[in-house]
């Protein structure tokens, strides 16, 4: 192109990327890329109804230097029976862009789906400062009314002859009205190659397939971004037109750069101003976690961490914080700081945050840092069960137009890609629906072979297109939902911000940026998220109050209790938060953790990213003291000398980076940022040169140096922060305590905060009892909807509660509650109850009416009779025949356990094995309990139920299955020849017999599978 | 075999029969696992599995996905109803050699019934009998199972657990047997099958000791149907194949004649007596198939359609008419078969005097039967618009039963009418392309309009066309077309 000739130069003012979802096809930054390698002034970004993609084209266009002109397309209707016609606004200057978001947020929360646009008379509100393009004639007196003197009549040319009649009606009205003409395309992919991508989307989005899609396709590929001689070609007979588009682009001025945030002023005592309040907080707290009084360490920190929160003007977010702790604490909601916040003594003081840094040694830059000036995070986890109440609070204390919550753009991943451009290219469901499972397992991305175990043809032109097509799609934005927690708050409306729309969730509202375009504006996030174990240690702690008048909080669980430690060395750790997974629990008796640091490092250790970056073994080598603690430099002795040498954290690497790696503060933060990313952009090499040469020039070995970059490599996103950690360990070593000591209550808390954890409620009923807890089935008399305890003797026993009856819904749990429970028949429970048949059929199937009918074949049998007689007002006297007494035989043991689990996934009468050990016994089969007693290399034969199968990402294809019995568990390992041997079994069975051999190291015990088999448990 | 006293009927059950059509349709999957569905979606349930997928531990009523995932090289298909009903026709028909009377079993699959009564004069035994029907089956290639007994409800579920040949010794017997036969042999619903588990009835005999009024009150339609006919209150229920309603009527032309006039005669002579016995059964005639049997060539075949149903013996003889002055036949014909599609007919049509329809749209749509009868079926067609992406698939051609009077749109006529070319023709100048991304159209000194650019077809067949409506030295506007892929000019229509 002739781009020296400064007059053939135009700029593209209706511009798609793929944040007008499922139409444009060309992320933001390609838009920018591929206008600024055309030498183009400036381009407009225009998304649908909307600016999701704003901030990524703006630091993109930052970065190349071309301006970005902000605006959005929004359709107008006159009648419900006409098409919607669009406009193009486009934003002049701040005012223009505070109207564009106020506009766009009032048509979303006016609009209901199917979506009736609001009148055109609406627009007049909102019109200063913006820029109106009409590329249609419709409405163009009202909206020359509306934009005086910044409307334009769009002329668009894409060589389609049906657009030259309206084209011709849009110039003849516009001359008739004075309307200055400009010209612009409307661009929907930066380059024509991406057509076929775009005819996709278009199929995705109407729910057809490419065969019937011609309706909705555009009938070219005219709608790339086109360099400015082919636009003036375009236009040579009114260049001026496209003139006009660069007039345009000056007119509009306004930069994401100039928006300025402000966060929400706190009601402050008189007096106070929000440093000094956040000051005198902060000591009153400290009081009372120091009660003997601040050592000058602990008050050097607290005055250097206030110091630079009023420097930065940080204090409004912190008091935000604790407003809601506070709200928490009222509420009886328990609640706990995770993540980098509990890197701050001040955190600490105001009860954000559970762990003393000070005591902890944690390194505060990690959460916040001055040279990178952003905003710090704090994580806050709240109850599960209550999250929602503490954030409806948020939004009745800031109000609706000041609290928002923070977008999360789903994009298309492998599996939804293969899925939904299998659809519209029309290839089977059936083989579609394969694809995506085996790219969740056995392939990463798809390929010709995995069109091959699909049983379709990768030399087919369709299916070669499927393949491109499925690769480009990737992370593209799909459609919008809610961020698990995060909250934008401001002191001006949010919606002059950022446009605000309603979540699919009744009560909440969403901003129209995700956190990553939150963070990249430096504007601050609140997360409230939800956690299970703080539900379970609440109601745990509720049932010691009620049932043993013991009034423990979370902070008044005595600390490092002995016995709980040798539980937690045991690995006898089910429902334990953190250390009960296969994993954990297979490392507990080799870590052996001692104290609440060993808990930290227990947490951290047994993760993706210490595990691939070889850390594992050469920590447990230095706790079992086979080999001393190394120290590659003497300057790193004080780092890692609390995890024997091993980096196990992020802290640790960036103080490495920091101590011999020249780095500072801000720059080992960047470090952790792109230890994070690499996997995905590779940014973490840019590092390498800078700390390896770095480290050298300090006195390390070359070798080491470079070792140490592996590890950071390795770590990758995987390795969680100390302060993380610590948190989250102070929650395991609570809920392993209550287990420890109340583990009647403790077991009886988890059944009633499920689902939560690992494990299924068959396991957790079985581990239980074999800890010697009494659980009594469900009984309609006496069960309420939750599990309760009942003390009849010394020691209380676990009633299971209806909620186990599988298919009872929140109706039938209100039925419940108004149903009398002192009913001595069916007859009577089935009258005084509403519940439909359904529901008391599956309580008869669970066992729930066995006080009143022994014979749960019976029960079921009776209920039609009953439920079909309930509305006789004047029943008779109801005697059912004697001859069906004596139809149905009495359900055995086995048949009352296995009913028990199809009904109510557990059974409190015994486990499913336990009939079978004496015909076990005779075919030489061991139960767990004597397995795990069983010598290395020694030979076994085990029958078990299987409760879990796995195989993690780091085992490189080893698959790791847990089995039960009614003694206990088994850690089964199977190598990858035997898995593919025997590959239906393993998937498929769910008791499984297992010869192998017996794998035993420091406690640890693992069965190695040489074979499987389908157990006969028939004695024939 | 003896005529008293011995069983007379036998249940003949084909196993899985759409699986076994399918492997029928591709005999080179029997070793492979495969697997039938009712639809072809991830979620629809495995209905039938054949033994090598059953290795890998599919199994009825498991889903799609779980099936394949246990077989990546598993083969699913759904079978079209028809397909299992023609087979079950074909079947009826095969089995009718061996008994007069077969029936088939339409409310349990696979399943057929045999009447022997009065077949021991042609057979020794029923072994030998049922030996015979197997053989029919193995000849194409099903396999089945063959009860002869005394009672159909016995039968029925014994055929199920059968291998090769059951025979009924005694009556009693028969009943024990099928009374301890499991349910799920049956063609139960599962929900029904698990209902009935749940309360410990596994077997026949146990379903059929539950109160049939409970039964009724407790479990659907079909529970109730099951437990009626399992305890032989109503015969199965089976149906005839149909007879067919119109035969074939033939007659021979001696000396054989190609002479149109005569061989009206002939028809005319055909047509008199069918008409008249239409008629008494209350039928019309809505398509005539005319078959010529030729000295020494092939046959010739021929197709009429009146413009409605009809019993008017002068319309369709002047139809068939000017449908034999058209035909050539390459020599004489020795033998006429016509065979008519027969509905029922008007009242008017039955009445004694023929009505003549005096209405123009009849007039008019007797003239479009006479065009076909003269120029062909494909004569008269209409174009009905569709979605298309090139201007040709835009619109199809399809024929008109019926004619509706037209009702244009009220919008004013055009100006200007574009007329398409059926086929595009090649422009034979020498215009050239020439830049590849600079479009000339071929006359660039007269008026052109364009190019308008039509692409796509990525997923099929890529086409790229730049469009121009171009001015002739005659003042002839064409609608002209530069295909991209193919690089070369052609006309696509012309405007008036």
């Amino acid at each position: 192109m002739d781009a020296s000739n400064s007059s053939e130069i135009y700029a593209p003012l209706w511009v798609k990327s793929n944040f007008s979802f499922l139409e444009g096809a060309s992320h933001p930054e390609e838009l920018i890329e591929r206008a600024h390698a055309l030498s183009l002034p400036a381009i407009a970004l225009t998304d649908r109804e909307g600016l999701y993609g704003i901030v990524q084209a703006h630091t993109k266009a930052k970065e190349l230097g071309i301006k970005l002109i902000i605006g959005s397309q929004i359709d107008i209707v006159s009648s419900p029976d006409q098409p919607p016609s669009p406009l193009i606004l486009l934003v002049r200057n701040r005012a223009g862009y505070q109207n564009l978001c106020r506009l766009i947020s009032d048509r979303k929360r006016h609009t209901q789906r199917p979506a009736p646009h609001p009148p055109l008379e609406t627009l007049a509100s909102y019109a200063r400062g913006i820029i109106c393009l009409s590329p249609t004639p419709n409405h163009l007196v009202q909206l020359r009314e509306i934009f005086p003197d910044t409307l334009y009549a769009l002329i668009a040319r894409h060589r389609h002859d049906a657009e030259q009649e309206p084209s011709h009606h849009l110039r003849a009205t516009a001359d008739r009205l004075s309307i200055p003409l400009i010209g612009s395309n409307e661009v929907l992919y930066h380059d024509r190659l991406r057509r076929p991508l775009q005819d996709t989307l278009t199929c995705i989005r109407h729910g057809v397939d490419i065969l019937n899609a011609t309706p909705y396709l555009r009938p070219n590929s005219e709608h790339d971004l086109r360099p400015s001689h082919e636009m003036y070609r375009l236009f040579s007979d009114h260049p001026e037109m496209l003139h006009r588009s660069n007039e345009v682009a000056q007119r509009c001025t306004f930069s994401l750069s100039e928006l300025s945030y402000r966060y929400p002023t706190q009601d402050r005592p008189d007096g106070l101003c929000e440093s000094d309040w956040l000051r005198a907080l902060t000591y009153e707290g400290a009081k009372r976690h120091y009660p003997d009084g601040l050592t000058s360490k602990t008050r050097r920190q607290i005055e250097r961490e206030l110091s630079l929160i009023h420097e930065l003007d940080y204090g409004g977010y912190f008091l935000t914080m604790w407003e809601i702790v506070q709200f928490c604490r009222r509420q009886n909601i328990f609640c706990q700081g995770r993540g980098s916040a509990a890197n701050s003594i001040v955190c600490y003081c105001l009860g954000i945050t559970a762990v003393d840094p000070i005591r902890l040694d944690l390194l505060f830059e990690r959460f916040i840092s001055k040279e990178r000036s952003e905003p710090p995070d704090i994580d806050l986890d709240i109850e599960h069960e209550r999250r929602e109440e503490v954030i409806q609070w948020v939004y009745d204390r800031y109000g609706r137009d000041h609290a928002a919550m923070v977008a999360n753009v789903v994009r298309y991943r492998a599996k939804a890609a293969a899925r939904d451009i299998g659809k519209a290219l029309c290839i089977p469901p059936a083989a579609l629906d394969r694809a995506s499972k085996l790219l969740g397992s056995r392939f990463a991305s798809p390929g010709r072979e995995l069109l091959t175990q699909c049983g379709l043809d990768p030399d087919t032109p369709r299916h070669g297109q499927y393949l491109k097509l499925v690769d480009e799609i990737q992370d593209f934005p799909r459609h919008l939902s809610i961020h698990p927690g995060g909250f934008l708050l401001g002191h001006d409306p949010v919606h002059s911000i950022v446009p605000i729309e309603p979540a699919s969730m009744p009560g909440r509202t969403i901003i129209q940026w995700d956190k990553y375009s939150v963070e990249a504006m430096g504007l601050f996030k609140v997360d409230l998220l939800g956690l299970g174990a703080l539900t379970h240690i609440h109601k745990s702690l509720d049932l010691l109050r009620q049932h043993h008048g013991l009034s423990l909080e979370l902070t008044t669980v005595p600390h490092e209790d002995p016995p709980t430690y040798e539980m937690i060395s045991r690995g006898d750790t089910v429902g334990v938060f953190q250390i009960e997974s296969r994993a954990q629990m297979s490392m507990l008796p080799r870590l052996r953790p001692r104290t609440y640091y060993d808990l930290v490092v227990q947490v951290a250790i047994v993760r993706p990213g210490p595990i691939q970056g070889n850390m594992v073994h050469p920590y447990l080598q230095r706790r079992t003291e086979a080999e001393p603690p190394q120290y590659p430099h003497p300057r790193l002795e004080p780092v890692l000398a609390k995890t024997l040498g091993v980096p196990i954290f992020q802290e640790q690497v960036m103080k490495i980076a920091m101590l011999v790696g020249g780095y500072s503060p801000g720059e080992a933060d960047q470090l952790r940022r792109d230890m994070a990313a690499w996997k995905f952009t590779g940014r973490i090499e840019r590092h390498h040169d800078k700390l390896v040469s770095r480290m050298i020039d300090n006195g390390l070995a070359p070798e080491f140096a470079e070792k140490v970059f592996s590890q950071i490599r390795g770590f990758g996103e995987y390795g969680f922060p100390e302060s993380h950690a610590a948190s989250f360990a102070l929650l395991a070593y609570i809920t392993a305590y209550l287990r420890c000591h109340y583990p009647a209550a403790f077991a009886c808390a988890l059944l009633n905060s499920l689902p939560m954890g690992f494990y299924a409620p068959a396991t957790i009923v079985e581990d239980i009892k074999r800890r010697g807890v009494s659980i009594r089935p469900i009984d309609v008399c006496r069960s309420d909807w939750d599990c309760t305890l009942e003390v009849d003797h010394k020691e209380p026993s676990i009633r299971m509660g209806m909620r186990y009856v599988s298919g009872l819904s929140d109706r039938d749990r209100k039925a419940l509650a108004h149903t009398p429970k002192d009913v001595t028949t069916l007859q009577q429970f089935v009258r005084s109850s509403q519940l439909p048949l359904s529901s008391l059929q599956r309580i008869a199937e669970a066992g729930g009416f066995d006080p009143l009918v022994s014979n749960r074949r019976r029960a079921l049998w009776l209920l039609n009779e009953l439920t079909a007689a309930r509305s006789d007002p004047l029943p008779l006297s109801w005697s059912p025949a004697s001859k069906q007494q004596s139809l149905f035989a009495p359900l055995d043991q086995s048949e009352a356990i296995f009913w028990d689990h199809q009904a109510s996934r557990h059974s409190t009468r015994g486990h499913p094995l336990a009939q079978f050990r004496f015909l076990l016994s005779r075919q030489s089969c061991h139960s767990a309990d004597a397995l795990n007693r069983l010598r290395d290399g020694k030979k076994a034969k085990y029958v078990g139920v299987v409760i879990c199968r796995q195989q993690p990402g780091t085992a490189t294809g080893v698959t790791f299955c847990t089995l039960e019995d009614e003694t206990g568990l088994v850690n089964l390992v199977l190598w990858r020849n035997v898995y593919d041997r025997f590959s239906v079994i393993v998937r498929t069975a769910s008791i499984l017999g297992v010869s192998g051999t017996i794998q035993a190291e420091a406690g640890v015990v693992h069965l190695i599978a040489q074979r499987l088999w389908r157990p006969q448990l028939t004695d024939t | 075999m003896t005529a008293s006293s011995s069983p007379s009927v036998a249940c003949i059950y084909l196993p899985a029969l759409p699986l076994q059509a399918l492997l029928i349709q591709h005999p080179q999957w029997r070793a492979r696992p495969v697997v039938v569905v009712h639809d072809d979606r991830p979620l629809a349930r495995v209905a039938w599995a054949n033994p090598a997928a059953r290795k890998s531990r599919i199994s009825e009523g498991m889903k799609l996905s779980e099936a394949q995932a246990l077989s990546p090289t598993l083969y699913a298909r759904s079978v079209p109803k028809e397909r299992v009903t023609t087979l079950a026709q074909t079947i009826s028909q095969t089995l009718q050699a061996l008994s007069p009377r077969i029936e088939i079993d339409r409310q349990h699959h696979g399943t057929f019934w045999a009447s022997l009564e009065g077949l021991h004069r042609l057979y020794a035994d029923h072994r030998t009998w049922a030996q015979a029907a197997l053989r029919k089956l193995r000849a194409l290639k099903l396999k089945g199972t063959i009860a002869v007994g005394f009672r159909a409800h016995h039968l029925y579920p014994i055929s199920r657990v059968t291998r090769g040949i059951f025979l009924s010794s005694n009556e009693a017997h028969e009943t024990q047997l099928a009374h301890g036969i499991p349910l799920r042999h049956l063609d139960l619903p599962d929900r029904s099958l698990a209902a009935l588990a749940r309360l410990n009835i596994h077997t026949v005999g146990r379903l059929l000791q539950l109160p049939f009024s409970d039964v009724a009150l407790r479990y659907g339609d079909e529970l109730k149907a099951t437990h009626l006919f399992l305890s032989g209150c109503t015969p199965q229920t089976a149906e005839r194949p149909k007879p067919r309603t119109d035969p074939d009527i033939e007659t021979d032309i001696d000396p054989p004649d190609a002479t149109t006039s005569r061989l009206l005669f002939c028809l005319r002579r055909m047509l008199h007596p069918l008409q008249a016995s239409l008629r008494t059964r209350g039928l019309s005639i809505a398509r005539i198939d005319l078959c010529f049997i030729l000295v020494d060539q092939p046959p010739h075949s021929e197709s009429i359609t009146p413009s409605a149903p009809t019993l008017d013996t002068a319309q369709l003889v002047e139809l068939l008419r000017l449908r034999l002055d058209r035909v050539r036949l390459s020599s004489p014909v020795r033998r006429m078969i016509l065979q008519t599609e027969t509905v029922p007919a008007h009242a008017a049509q039955l009445s004694l005097i023929d009505m003549h329809p005096q209405q123009s749209e009849a007039a008019l749509a007797r003239a479009i039967a006479r065009v076909r009868a003269a120029f062909g079926e494909t004569a008269v067609c209409c174009a009905k618009l569709q979605a298309g992406h090139l201007p040709e698939e835009r619109f199809r051609w399809e024929k008109e039963k019926a004619l509706t009077r037209p009702r244009p749109p009220a919008a004013p006529t055009p100006l200007l009418v574009r007329r398409f070319y059926s086929c595009p023709v090649p422009l034979r100048s020498s215009f050239q392309h020439r830049e590849g991304h600079r479009l000339q159209p071929p006359n660039p000194s007269l008026q052109n309009f364009g190019p308008y650019v039509l692409d796509g077809g990525w997923w099929h067949q890529p086409f790229q066309r730049a469009y121009f409506y171009a001015e002739t030295h005659t003042r002839q506007i064409l609608w002209i077309y530069y295909d991209q892929l193919a690089s070369k000019w052609s006309i696509h229509g012309r405007i008036e």
